[in-house]
């Protein structure tokens, strides 16, 4: 056929700048990261401390976006919240990659028995429903960040690893693998040197949605009450707003807005990841 | 010839091959090959898809494990080498792939590929390993300047295959098998490819499987040619009188199927009958009889043994004297 | 000369890549008369199937498309600029169409019988549809034809697929069959049998026939006349015994001599350097970087097509006597 040279640079960073959508999606989750590692200098007062001035509505001199019913500032709230949403999404979602990825690959590998029992218990917790057992864990051990985190990656690992075991799969007997056994290559090397680098892809996708993903379980364990009672969160804001919407629309809104945006973000991060990762969609125009 | 350094003894290789829901019938991949490969000698193994070509290479280097029958290095047995004397083997049995695309990690840089075996094999690292894969990068014709940082997309297939040839010889092999190292390259590349493996061959003094569908392949570089027809060698023996004067009519229809830059050869037309068996459903007898335009009864009925005859050849076919 | 089945000026394809035009085809004639079997051959990459793309206008990747150039068919009807329903109406109808993988043009989910079948109906095939497949797969000498009916693609071998997409491509008796490497995915016993079966139904229907290789071998077993192509221009035709007896083109010569042959071992050959990108081919004659006995006109002039004898062939150099051999000095 044309054996066409490929374009000077073709890397997934250009791949992804062509997407409009991925752009937009990057920019917001760069100004949440920003803000959330910034929130001691862009919060106005302490998001705990409350005062007289309860349920200010937006643009009230000195609270921006208002005040809940404490008379706690809602901007710096947000702030401070956007901290501990991001670090359980980012932070649950990539120990699911982690355990998935070792998981899915020695499965992949070794295969037979080990591979079966493997994804008996990927299918396992795949089936359990993720909120209830959520729910229930945290009203076992107790409500802090560091559960919330662990349950969210248990609850998220299977579907990582079935991804890396299918394609470990297809790459264990390719010749470019039986060239690196041939080349005296340990098993951990070749699965690590040669088999994963090329099934990152699927990885990179699907951890951002796990990223959303967990940003939005977090929020809805807030939004019952069974956040860390320690902390300000999008969702335990949302959780005080509940017995407010009538009165108070901005203690609802703000924080639904903020989590909004970030899970869609992160949802359309994934899939602009995913078509510029495609190898058949890479040099579409 | 030198003594083998690599040899089939008796090999032979089934599979079981699904052939409905719940049946399964054995599949010979091979059957009672042997074959011996000595220093500084090329031997061409040809025959079509499905003739064993592939899995008897891979048996040879130990990929995979034969159902009966032994493969030996040295004389020594493969199924007994076991911690040094195996990694001792699998360094000096090397392979080149057929297609260069898929033998090489596309998202490794060619002196990462070159550099495989010398990590792995020879524990080399830092600037040993740097200068080690510039010499075999210089010695494939790839100036390791310009090449050394290239990913495989960035090649042309015959770029691709030098490097896998680099790799293949970076751990001073005694065997080479080489699948196809040709059949995916352009016919102005394919005399470099060959032209390459030839020299490291010699000045290596390489034992040298090359396995090919081309006869014309096998013609320009091999010593001795062995036919292999359904799992079984039918023939063999040295290139030039094989490929002149064939004694099986297997070989013959092989040689009459292949095409030849002239016009003016007459062809006969209806040369190869048929086309190959399933390996699931081989013939009785001679495996090639349906096929043979000299088959008698006895082909049907009797498995012809391979027979050696005085002009240094082997062959199976009953009726190979008369023909 | 009787009027050309197919005559093909200054066919011109560009692929648009990376908001830039880059031309594959670059001003390619050629004509087929009725019932001719001609061979187009070059190196990968150097624009043989888009040149075979180009003829029907159908491309497998929407980057590339008809730059120029007029393509008569049979009766004097131009088929460059014919409005997809009146293009697809001559496909498959008048000029059939078969490539190298047969598996990508099958669809596994369907007997074959039936997408014969389905090809007769498209075309609004007026008689009995079934007598025509079971007519057509015995043609092709498909063994069992009334059981082939019904097998699906994975039942047959490698070669009867190929037989299976000739039949498809046949199924409307048209003029011209434009055959893209179909035997390179084949062993060479099968390879021998299709192209058998080609010449014979050459022989037999009377269509013209253009067969896309790389192998010259291929072309000498088949074809009454060839094009040489390198980097997207035709550099010789001739007739195939001529073109074998006598190349004229330092290229031709240089692919005759690389062509391993199984009854002889000769030096191994190989033309120096490869086939240029076409995103940026060299100046005045495309090949001059590969050529021994390129001169100084070679790199600032594009040397043009120029008939003789029984061919035509574009080099500066044709008629010097030293052209003939151009490859004898150089044992490279």
């Amino acid at each position: 056929m044309t054996g066409l040279a490929l374009a000077p640079r073709n890397t997934l960073w250009s791949r992804l700048r062509r997407r409009p959508g991925a752009t937009l999606a990057m920019a917001a989750i760069a100004i949440s990261v920003l803000v959330a590692i910034a929130a001691p200098l862009l919060a106005l007062r302490d998001p705990f401390s409350g005062s007289a001035a309860s349920l200010l509505p937006p643009l009230s001199p000195g609270h921006p976006l208002g005040t809940d019913h404490l008379g706690r500032d809602l901007w710096s709230q947000l702030v401070y919240g956007a901290r501990v949403s991001l670090a359980v999404g980012i932070l649950a979602a990539a120990s699911a990659v982690l355990i998935g990825t070792a998981i899915g690959a020695i499965a992949g590998y070794v295969g037979g028995v080990l591979d079966n029992a493997l994804m008996r218990l990927a299918e396992f917790f795949q089936t359990l429903p993720r909120f209830v057992l959520a729910i229930v864990t945290i009203a076992f051990f107790g409500s802090s960040v560091l559960h919330v985190i662990i349950v969210i990656a248990i609850l998220s690992w299977p579907q990582t690893a079935r991804l890396v075991r299918a394609g470990v799969i297809t790459l264990r007997s390719a010749a470019f693998v039986e060239a690196a056994r041939l080349g005296g290559k340990s098993d951990t090397a070749i699965v690590v040197r040669e088999i994963l680098p090329n099934v990152i892809a699927p990885i990179v996708v699907t951890g951002s949605l796990d990223v959303a993903a967990a940003i939005l379980l977090e929020a809805g364990l807030g939004f019952f009450g069974l956040g860390d009672p320690n902390l300000v969160s999008w969702g335990g804001m949302l959780n005080q707003a509940q017995q407010y919407l009538r009165q108070a629309w901005w203690m609802s809104v703000f924080p639904g807005l903020a989590i909004t945006v970030v899970v869609l973000a992160f949802n359309l991060l994934g899939d602009a990841l995913n078509d510029a990762l495609n190898p058949r969609l890479r040099d579409a125009p | 010839m030198n003594a083998s350094v690599i040899a089939a003894h008796d090999l032979q290789h089934v599979f079981a091959m699904r052939t409905g829901l719940f049946a399964r019938r054995p599949l010979y991949a091979l059957d009672g090959v042997s074959l011996d490969l000595g220093r500084n000698e090329t031997i061409a193994l040809v025959g079509e898809s499905g003739s064993g070509k592939t899995t008897l290479g891979r048996l040879l280097v130990g990929l995979q494990t034969p159902s009966r029958g032994q493969v030996t290095y040295r004389g020594q047995d493969l199924a007994a080498l076991r911690g040094e004397a195996w990694r001792a083997f699998r360094r000096a049995a090397q392979v080149v792939f057929q297609d260069p695309a898929a033998s090489l990690n596309p998202r490794r840089s060619v002196a990462s590929a070159v550099a495989t075996g010398l990590e792995g094999h020879l524990g080399l690292r830092g600037t040993a390993l740097y200068t080690r894969v510039d010499e075999l990068l210089e010695n494939v014709g790839m100036p390791p300047a310009q090449y050394r940082d290239r990913l495989p997309h960035e090649l042309s297939g015959g770029q691709r295959q030098r490097v896998a040839i680099a790799r293949a010889i970076a751990v001073d092999p005694e065997v080479l098998i080489a699948d196809e190292p040709v059949s995916a390259l352009d016919v102005s590349v394919r005399a470099h490819i060959l032209r390459l493996l030839q020299r490291l061959q010699h000045e290596r003094g390489l034992a040298c499987l090359l396995i090919t569908h081309d006869l014309g392949v096998a013609r320009a570089i091999a010593d001795r040619v062995v036919v292999l027809y359904l799992g079984r060698i039918v023939e063999q023996g040295p290139a030039e009188t094989l490929l002149d004067r064939p004694r099986h009519p297997y070989t013959r229809s092989l040689l009459d199927a292949s095409p030849r830059p002239d016009p003016a050869r007459a062809r006969e037309p209806q040369a190869p009958r048929g086309e190959i068996p399933s390996a699931v459903n081989r013939p009785t007898g001679c495996h090639f009889h349906p096929r043979c335009p000299h088959a008698v009864d006895r082909c049907r009925e009797e498995t012809p043994n391979l027979r050696s005859f005085d002009d240094g050849r082997l062959a199976a076919c009953h009726r190979a004297e008369e023909l | 000369m009787t009027e050309p089945l197919l005559d093909v000026r200054d066919l011109r394809v560009s692929l648009r890549r990376s908001g830039r035009e880059v031309s594959v085809v670059d001003g390619v004639s050629l004509a087929i008369a009725p019932g001719e079997f001609v061979g187009l051959v070059g190196e990968s990459g150097c624009g043989k199937s888009m040149t075979a793309f180009g003829l029907v206008n159908l491309f497998p990747t929407p980057a590339a498309h008809l730059a120029g150039g007029t393509v008569t068919f049979h009766g004097g009807r131009r088929l460059d600029g014919l409005p997809p329903a009146a293009m697809r109406r001559i496909r498959g109808a008048e000029i059939g169409m078969v490539f190298q993988d047969p598996n990508t043009y099958l669809d596994p989910l369907l007997p074959i019988g039936h997408q014969i079948a389905e090809a007769l109906r498209e075309h609004d095939f007026a008689g009995d549809v079934d007598a025509r497949v079971l007519e057509l797969l015995t043609l092709m000498e498909i063994p069992d034809p009334a059981l082939a009916v019904r097998r699906f693609p994975h039942e047959l071998s490698g070669g009867q697929r190929q037989r299976a997409l000739i039949a498809a491509a046949l199924a409307m008796n048209p003029k011209l069959l434009i055959a893209d490497e179909p035997t390179t995915a084949l062993d060479v016993t099968i390879q021998a049998a299709i192209l058998d079966l080609l010449r014979r139904l050459r022989r037999q229907l009377g269509i013209g026939v253009l067969l896309i290789t790389h192998d010259l071998g291929v072309i000498a077993e088949t074809c009454d006349r060839v094009y040489v192509m390198y980097a997207g221009r035709i550099v010789e035709s001739n007739t195939t015994a001529s073109l074998f007896a006598t190349p004229r083109h330092p290229y031709s010569q240089g692919l005759i001599k690389a062509t391993l042959r199984p009854d002889r071992r000769e030096a191994l050959f190989s033309i120096p350097g490869q086939v240029p990108s076409p995103d940026s081919p060299p100046a005045g004659c495309r090949f001059h970087p590969r050529c021994p006995i390129a001169i100084a006109k070679c790199m600032g002039q594009s040397p043009e097509l120029v008939s003789y004898d029984s061919g035509s062939v574009a080099c500066h150099r044709a008629h010097d006597p030293a052209a003939r051999t151009t490859w004898s000095a150089s044992a490279a």
